[in-house]
């Protein structure tokens, strides 16, 4: 398997109109490559830029935008957390 | 430790009901080593920002919101002398008056038991991957993030610094989930 999935929440998901989806990676890539990666699809993924508003969770864990994504890994990116 | 002391479930809960559970041993006897219980729950409100919130619809990230809050727990475990947790948070559509979350700390003690209770709650609030969406006449809209949850959980921070100071220890519990720096927002 070469893809990884990758996950979509709350006002993030309606902007790009996605919640979930396989990505083909030819070789491992840090988070912020896979940013510019769905940033350069244009439409509702520029907001992606944003990666102060915009984090990511690799594996259910968050993590730093140089760590790198393996395939198999799952790759979520959603706004600030509003729960309690 | 036999059930699992952080649920995330749709259904309601009873305060009550939970409290008791968290004084009794395996054997169904009462504990005697608690002296204090801290108890926080969180309900919807009917006004938010000035709008009328007629239903809250809350959602999350299977798989990682069990372990974040865990691990919330472990961090508040590992400042004060803890007897038992539990936590429960509701997803799924709420309305006005609805329990979303319930905090129960127990110690021997009543300054371990209320301050962890709020710090779980401030880094809860600014770490755990949930998201709330309301229903208000303007239409749908989703919740935004508040300067004063972002200084609430930083507060605990500041005051683990300087214990830190005279203590060197390694932090599990990832950064706050915000879209700010410092709240420069």
């Amino acid at each position: 398997m070469s893809a990884i999935t990758l996950r979509y929440f709350a006002e993030l998901r309606d902007q790009v109109g996605c919640d979930s989806e396989q990505l083909q990676l030819d070789s491992p890539q840090t988070i912020a490559d896979v940013r510019q990666m769905l940033v350069a699809r244009e439409g509702g993924w520029v907001r992606l830029q944003d990666s102060l508003r915009y984090r990511s969770a690799l594996n259910h864990h968050m993590a730093a935008e140089d760590a790198i994504v393996r395939p198999g890994d799952e790759l979520a990116f959603f706004p600030p957390v509003t729960g309690g | 430790m036999s059930a699992a002391r952080v649920t995330v479930q749709t259904e309601g809960f009873d305060v009550g009901r939970e409290m008791e559970a968290l004084r009794l041993l395996a054997d169904g006897s009462r504990r005697t080593d608690m002296g204090a219980i801290g108890c926080f729950v969180g309900l919807v409100r009917d006004l938010n920002l000035g709008s009328e919130v007629s239903l809250l619809k809350l959602e999350h990230y299977p798989g990682m919101t069990e372990n974040s809050i865990e691990e919330i727990l472990q961090e508040a475990e590992s400042r004060w002398p803890l007897l038992g947790l539990r936590v429960i948070h509701r997803v799924g559509t709420l309305a006005p008056s609805d329990e979303i979350v319930l905090v129960l700390a127990a110690s021997a003690h009543r300054e371990a038991a209320l301050e962890s209770t709020a710090f779980i709650m401030d880094y809860l609030k600014t770490r755990s991957p949930f998201w709330k969406k309301e229903a208000t006449p303007e239409g749908e809209r989703w919740v935004e993030e508040r300067a004063s949850d972002l200084s609430a959980a930083q507060r605990w921070d500041e005051a683990d610094e300087s214990v830190s100071r005279l203590i060197t220890r390694d932090s599990a519990v990832a950064s706050p989930i915000t879209g700010s720096e410092q709240g420069s927002r």
